[in-house]
């Protein structure tokens, strides 16, 4: 490691000194930028969730809903494509739609998709969402429409803002990455922002909300009013991180979250747990063990009763 | 029997690919991201292209074969990827002479940073050049390419390599100088 330092440095002063720099300073300026970006920390967990979302979709690359759209690179797919005679799916669907000006992702019920769009902007679609949006885009605004849940990580363009409609209002992104759920069948509709800053805007009023980092909105269709925008630590992205965690919360609370974010129903026989309060994190994939650990505590028992749902007994507090 | 990671990853390529990918990326991401990072600071942009690295271990686990160390090829990989990514989006090559005027501005910003560490100060000069300058300069520096290299990559010539490294350096020496121990 050390000689190879020593080479790349001696290289370096070499190519360097040739230009007429002086070696000295140039040694310096080596050891000085030797820190540049080494203190930088990607997001791994994030990162890897990202990656199996997308490795999961070759999988079901049958589907042929997945497009990325880099437009250079889809010149070249066609370009091999009219040269090779290939005629799989996946391209002709590139070729016919040339003319069309929008794309359409869906995910299926217990599927999520990735996709990146054609300025960079990476969108993590949840189950049972269609998200559409221009192959390239042309216009002033970058405008996509959601159904569902989907988080959003968008590539900066200030020239060109990025807005995500749905049913019931606008998002206009003015920061990088954030939460948008606005399920047709939900009376909610929902936007958290992880980082950066958007802006919420109603459809038929001029009301507009401005969400910070963490912040959360949560707007209720039926009321036609924005009911609460303020928390700090939130399980809005449990369907991505495949965890949820709860401080202090009523077993109602608990298992209402769990049905709308893992879509598990959890049976009560003791209505009385409801009422009481626990602390605990809850991963996707083992829904009933992280359950049955409360038994350390209280004498409960969460029993599966089918993929979808989880009955349990006794109670936890007095 | 000593098995380093490298190894076991790529010995379970074959049977669990999912788990080796999940494996190799844990171990590498960060390393892949950060080497992306220094020659695009956009650590956005830095993290897609690292994703794009991985994928295409993943499209190739049934054929891949690596002859250096699993960290060497990611590596080169990323830096390819890098430099694809660059040449697509084809970089304009004509504000030559904006760097005078952006000298002094340099200087102004970084002065507001004292009392701020090197590190930090070195983050800012380096990205505070203008963009082709900063790539010839990282390229040089950290992919530890000779001008040739670069030129041939960067489809310029050598002459402009040379150009631009010239000044990336004398602003870097300006920035950067007063923070040096006896400077």
């Amino acid at each position: 490691m050390a000689s190879k330092d020593k080479k790349g440095i001696e290289q370096w002063l070499d190519q360097q000194t040739e230009l007429g720099q002086d070696a000295k300073t140039l040694r310096k300026l080596w050891e000085a930028t030797s820190s540049y970006k080494e203190d930088y920390q990607p997001d791994v967990t994030n990162g890897f969730q990202k990656f199996k979302a997308r490795i999961e979709n070759e999988g079901q690359k049958n589907a042929g809903k997945v497009v990325r759209l880099n437009p250079g690179l889809r010149l070249m797919k066609i370009a091999a494509a009219a040269v090779l005679l290939l005629a799989s799916v996946y391209v002709f669907r590139l070729v016919v739609s040339e003319g069309a000006t929008t794309e359409t992702l869906a995910a299926e019920a217990g599927a999520q998709k990735a996709l990146m769009l054609s300025d960079g902007t990476s969108v993590t679609l949840n189950e049972t969402s269609m998200l559409t949006f221009p192959k390239d885009f042309t216009k002033k605004e970058r405008r996509v429409e959601l159904t569902g849940e989907a988080f959003f990580e968008v590539a900066e363009d200030a020239s060109k803002p990025f807005v995500v409609e749905t049913g019931v209002a606008e998002v206009q992104v003015l920061g990088t990455s954030f939460n948008v759920r606005a399920y047709a069948n939900e009376d909610v509709m929902e936007v958290y922002v992880k980082t950066g800053k958007v802006a919420v805007k109603l459809k038929g009023s001029n009301k507009q909300v401005i969400l910070n980092k963490g912040d959360k909105m949560v707007f209720e269709k039926s009321q036609g009013k924005v009911v609460s925008f303020q928390e700090k630590t939130d399980n809005s992205m449990a369907w991505k991180s495949g965890t949820l965690i709860f401080k202090e919360k009523t077993f109602r609370e608990i298992f209402t979250e769990i049905k709308r974010q893992y879509g598990i129903e959890i049976s009560v026989k003791d209505e009385q747990l409801l009422k009481c309060r626990y602390t605990l994190t809850i991963e996707k994939d083992q829904v009933e063990a992280d359950l049955n650990s409360i038994k350390i505590s209280c004498p409960v028992q969460f029993t599966k009763t089918s993929p979808t749902s989880i009955a349990v007994s006794g109670t936890c507090c007095e | 029997m000593l098995t380093n990671t490298d190894d076991q990853i790529l010995e379970l390529l074959g049977k669990d690919s999912e788990r080796a990918m999940e494996l190799m990326f844990k171990h590498y991401y960060s390393l892949v991201c950060i080497a992306i990072a220094k020659i695009l600071p956009d650590t956005q942009v830095a993290e897609d292209l690292a994703q794009d690295v991985f994928f295409d271990v993943w499209k190739k686990r049934d054929s891949l074969v690596i002859n250096t160390s699993l960290k060497a090829y990611l590596r080169r990989a990323a830096v390819n990827k890098t430099l694809n990514y660059i040449r697509d989006r084809k970089i304009r090559w004509d504000d030559e002479d904006k760097i005078t005027e952006m000298e002094s501005d340099t200087v102004s910003i970084i002065e507001t940073l004292e009392g701020a560490d090197l590190a930090k100060v070195v983050e800012q000069a380096v990205e505070s050049l203008p963009e082709r300058c900063r790539l010839v300069f990282s390229l040089s520096r950290f992919e530890e390419m000779t001008n040739q290299e670069i030129a041939d990559q960067l489809g310029i010539s050598i002459k402009t390599v040379e150009n631009q490294m010239t000044k990336a350096l004398k602003v870097l020496k300006t920035v950067i100088g007063p923070f040096l121990k006896d400077a």
